[in-house]
């Protein structure tokens, strides 16, 4: 009786296992964690069991044992083929091999049929010496084939551009991918594409970055968990305990490898509370600027000239200067000494026109540069709010912003007019259409506030919305349109558009 | 010599023509016309007193191409009078060493394995 008990109770336990293996698993679990449950199962019944285990008691146990075993790898079967894969044939960079055992394993990719094999051939892609043009174009080819576009297909794209030296697409890719619905993104190609993008920040060095990421993510890969925990101890931001990193470096494989960051991250002391980090955040890097006595046109290239040259990334980090600049350009463009004096060299040289028209153009190429400066930058709107209309600032701030509209009007435009017209691309181009026009929206946002936002949503909604509907309806690409009304939605919920947000969650609630 | 920054707007004012020729905004265009033929002259000649000219951001190479745009431009008055504005002086800015840091650079560092972390090979 104790092992028949023994033994449903295990095949329950390992049907568990499996029904659930695809949704919490990292891409590095072992078989072991599937048999986990089980064997914990077991041990409890025979600690449980009335006195010490001998003579037939022990024949049972044994014979439980037997069959809980057997009945385990008959329950990893199904799975044989992609363990080959993930231990064989990616590892060795063999995409042809490992496209064919993820497609045996049906089981794993129940979320994207289509797109999980090509995930496994790109994966194998990355893992070989060198890119291969052609294997790249055939994974490409297969995801072209194959049926609706989900999780896998967009990080496999990712992983090929990776492949391919494009870091930017790649990037861009592979956060997308996390934005997808969770029952259309395979979770090893989530937990995957996570691991690229904090690789990608670790080699960059963008602490901050491989942070955010993480930060919202509970299955991080052991990998990935020590990579965030020691962008958080290098941030000075609260992170995990030693014994965790550590814990999280011996999961990991790779020791050696990873054992100069284990040691960079167990440098720094452990913060455990925010208010605690921003106590202890350094204060913002001086900005260098030069004390200026001078007339007020030396005072303004001065500064002109000091932030072009110390560059965008400078100025990003003191956006205050902006004004700064502007205010000492409007300050001499209306200096009357100026004025007077161009006006003499004008009649010395013979020139037509106005000392006004001289100083309307310098004023023109003063809000050029500063605009291309500003832009790179990404200094927000609000830095110039100060500035009357009509002055340097003001019109600065009136060029950023028509700049950023007309960026978002463009985008979501030709989005729109494709979808009147009909005109289909490939799935994976109408989601980096979509993805183009969501980034673009979230940086006018950035940069232009709430005011922007509420200015561009109704343009984007009618578009995108359109753009998601026909994909939804006539192609079937309920992955790739799901997002889209996902963000829709919280975009309508950011501008407060009601009969948006009535909509958008009819839509978001839709059922292929 | 610098060569670094190369914006629209920091080209506007180093490769300003008056620079460019070594004169001050108010010069006449007889000694603008007079230092351009003469610095054609030592740069076919290849002389290194010639080969660089001052900038507020340091010293910039100097070519037959810059210094006959630069004489071009200062033949029209009414681009004269524009550029006359962007050649004012301006102050120097302070280069201090930069301070101190609480944590030696490389933790902070990027770490060029990370890929390798995950089997991957970085491209």
């Amino acid at each position: 009786m104790l092992a028949v008990g023994l033994a449903g109770l295990a095949v329950a336990s390992s049907l568990r296992a499996a029904r659930t293996s695809g949704l919490r698993r990292a891409p590095q679990a072992r078989w072991t964690t599937r048999a986990r449950g089980p064997l914990l199962a077991l041990v409890t019944l025979a600690a449980l069991s009335p006195g010490p285990l001998a003579g037939d008691g022990l024949v049972l146990l044994i014979a439980a044992l037997v069959v809980v075993g057997s009945l385990l790898l008959l329950a990893q079967l199904p799975y044989l083929p992609w363990h080959l894969a993930r231990r064989v044939a990616i590892p060795l960079g063999m995409p042809r091999l490992a496209y064919a055992l993820a497609r045996a394993t049906a089981i794993e990719w129940i979320r994207d049929p289509a797109g999980g094999p090509a995930f496994a051939a790109a994966w194998a892609l990355l893992a070989r010496k060198q890119h291969a043009p052609a294997i790249a174009a055939w994974i490409e080819a297969k995801l072209a084939d194959g049926a609706m576009l989900a999780g896998a297909g967009v990080t496999a794209t990712g992983l090929v551009a990776a492949s391919r030296g494009d870091r930017a697409r790649a990037r861009e890719l592979l956060r997308s991918s996390l934005t997808m619905r969770v029952n259309h993104s395979p979770p090893l190609a989530r937990a995957a594409a996570l691991d690229w993008l904090l690789a990608d920040a670790a080699e960059r060095g963008a602490w901050s970055e491989a942070a955010r990421l993480a930060r919202d993510e509970k299955n991080l890969s052991p990998g990935s968990s020590l990579i965030a925990g020691a962008a958080a101890r290098i941030l000075g931001q609260p992170s995990p305990h030693d014994v965790s990193l550590r814990l999280a470096w011996l999961r990991g494989g790779r020791r050696a490898t990873a054992r100069p960051l284990l040691a960079r991250a167990l440098a720094r002391p452990r913060v455990m509370y925010a208010a605690q980090a921003r106590a202890a955040e350094p204060p913002p890097p001086a900005s260098d600027e030069p004390e200026i006595d001078g007339d007020p046109l030396t005072r303004a290239l001065t500064l002109h000239l000091h932030w072009l040259s110390a560059g965008a990334e400078r100025l990003a980090e003191h956006p205050s200067a902006l004004a700064r600049v502007t205010s000492a350009w409007e300050a001499a463009l209306h200096d009357v000494a100026l004025a007077r004096k161009v006006d003499e060299r004008m009649r010395l040289h013979g020139a037509q026109g106005s000392a006004d028209d001289t100083l309307r153009a310098i004023r023109a190429e003063v809000i050029d540069d500063l605009t291309e400066l500003a832009s790179t930058a990404e200094v927000p709107l609000a830095a110039l709010d100060q500035a009357p209309p009509e002055s340097v600032g003001g019109q600065l701030r009136a060029t950023l912003r028509r700049r950023l509209l007309e960026e978002v009007e463009a985008a979501s435009g030709e989005l729109g007019r494709r979808v009147e017209l009909k005109r289909s691309l490939s799935a994976i181009e109408e989601w980096s259409e979509f993805i183009a026009l969501r980034r673009l929206c979230a940086r006018a946002t950035a940069l232009g506030g709430l005011e922007l936002r509420r200015l561009i949503f109704p343009k984007i909604h009618r578009d995108a919305c359109a753009h998601a509907v026909w994909l939804w309806n006539d192609r079937d690409e309920y992955a790739v349109a799901m997002p889209v009304f996902d963000w829709l939605l919280v975009e309508a919920e950011a501008v407060e558009d009601e009969s948006a947000i009535e909509l958008q969650r009819k839509n978001t609630r839709a059922k292929a | 010599m610098a060569r670094g920054p190369t914006s629209a707007g920091v080209r506007r004012i180093l490769e300003n023509p008056f620079h460019v020729l070594g004169l001050p905004p108010g010069c006449a265009r007889q000694e603008m016309e007079r230092e351009g033929q003469k610095l054609l002259g030592m740069l076919e000649l290849g002389l290194a007193s010639a080969a660089s000219y001052d900038t507020p951001l340091g010293p910039r190479p100097r070519t037959p191409e810059l210094v006959r745009e630069a004489m071009a431009a200062l033949r029209d008055p009414g681009r004269r009078a524009r550029l006359e504005l962007w050649a004012a002086p301006v102050v120097a800015a302070p280069r201090e060493a930069a301070p101190p840091t609480e944590e030696p650079a490389s933790i902070a560092a990027p770490w060029p394995e990370a890929f390798t972390l995950f089997g991957w090979r970085s491209r």
